[in-house]
Order: structure tokens, then sequence, then C-alpha cells
């Protein structure tokens, strides 16, 4: 019976932390390639459509994309046997891998952090979700958009060493 | 930012004919106040998604040398 494989909840982990990756990365690169850059284009009349249904849907998607993506990651990491090992980046143990691995899994953490204690807590403010001044909102979205272009920037090398720990060392 | 006349300095030749007292190329030579103001206002890097994936590369080969010297 496969579901009494350790093999297989490992690679279900390993399949999961991909999908929520997706999803988390997908939208990043949604808000940074796609609307950010669109928006200036789209006529003011027509904007709510985007600040007031599709963003809040892409956030909520975004936001616990990166959640699921963290917790894969971590349980994927223990049953493969090398959590402690990239948490130290391979600094003792020789292996490559864990190394890359393990800066990819910092990469990541930084991220997901600031998707949930900084970009959230800022665009609730931006998009009006919470209360807030005209000033505190045009702050708020300027540090969630600047926040927002670090994670865009943190996930190329973040990619490389996921693929790479994998696929190269 | 001043109108220069010049022959000299070809890298920084502009085609702008303002100010000069004879056809000549120009070029601009920034006041101490221009520099000064240019960097109080410079962008940040990371307004440009152009720059932002740049220094995403950059990065990746930092780190790519990071993971070679310490395993």
């Amino acid at each position: 019976m496969f579901l009494t494989s350790y093999e297989w909840w490992t690679f279900a982990f390993r399949w999961l932390h991909i999908l929520s990756g997706i999803m988390w990365i997908g939208h990043l690169w949604y808000f940074n390639f796609t609307q950010t850059p669109s928006m200036p284009k789209i006529p003011d009349e027509q904007k709510p459509a985007i600040s007031k249904v599709i963003a809040p849907t892409a956030l909520f998607w975004f936001r616990w994309g990166a959640m699921a993506t963290i917790v894969t990651g971590l349980i994927l990491a223990h049953l493969s046997g090398y959590l402690l090992s990239a948490i130290k980046l391979g600094i003792g143990d020789g292996i490559p891998r864990n190394t890359a691995i393990g800066f990819g899994m910092w990469l990541g953490t930084i991220m997901w952090f600031n998707v949930w204690f900084i970009i959230w807590p800022n665009q609730k403010k931006a998009l009006g979700m919470v209360d807030a001044t005209p000033d505190e909102k045009k702050k708020a979205a300027r540090l969630a958009g600047l926040t927002s272009r670090v994670n865009t920037l943190l996930s190329i090398p973040m990619l490389y060493c996921m693929a790479s720990a994998s696929h190269y060392f | 930012m001043r109108a220069h006349c010049a022959l000299k300095e070809p890298s920084r030749l502009d085609l702008r004919f303002i100010d000069c007292p004879q056809v000549a190329l120009c070029y601009d030579e920034p006041s101490q106040e221009t520099v000064v103001n240019s960097e109080a206002t410079m962008k940040n890097p990371l307004d440009s998604l152009g720059q932002t994936v740049l220094l995403g590369f950059v990065l990746t080969v930092v780190v790519h040398l990071l993971i070679r010297a310490i395993a």
C-alpha cells in the first residue's frame, strides 16, 4: 500500500511544496510583472476593479501560498533528513546540496516573513481594508511595493538554490 | 545645469546649440547644486523592474560563489 510508504509521503510533500510554491511565486510575479506596471495605463474609473476585486483575491492566494510553501518545505526537509543541516547551511557537513538548499530555505523564509509581516499589513492599509489616513495609505503602499520588489529580487537566487540543490550540486 | 560650448570631450558631446556664441557642439556640465539635487532625488533601483531582475541575477552569482566556498 503506497500510503504507508515513507518514500511516497516524502514525494507527496515535495509535490505539495511545488504546487504551493507556484501559487506563491506566480502571484508575486503577477503583481510585479503585470499588475503594478499596468495600473498607470488603466483609466481611473476602471481601477477599482483591480484594487477592490482582483488585488484582494490575488493577495489571499499569495499569502496563503507563501504559508503553505514554507510549511510543506519544512516537512519535506525533515522527511528528507536534511532540515538541521540546511538550517546551518551545511557548514561542517561538506554536503553542497545541503548548503544550496539551506540558502534557498533562508531566502524563502525571509520572503515569507516579508509577505506576512510587511506586505500584507501594509496592503490592508493601502487597499482600504483597515482604517488609515491618506498619508498613511500612501506610505503603506510604497513600503508594500518596495518589499514586494525585494521578494521578486530574492526569488531569483532562491529558485536557483532550490533547483540546483537537486539538479546541480 | 549650464550648457558649455566646446569642441573638447567628445564623450560628453550633446548636440544642443544652447547659449553658444558660435555654432559649436555643446555639452552639459552639472552645477554643484544639480549634483546634490540629483542625489537627493535619485530613484530606488527597486522602482525599476529591469534593475530588480538584474540585481536578482547578480545576487544569484554571489549566492552560487558562497555555496561553493562553504561546501
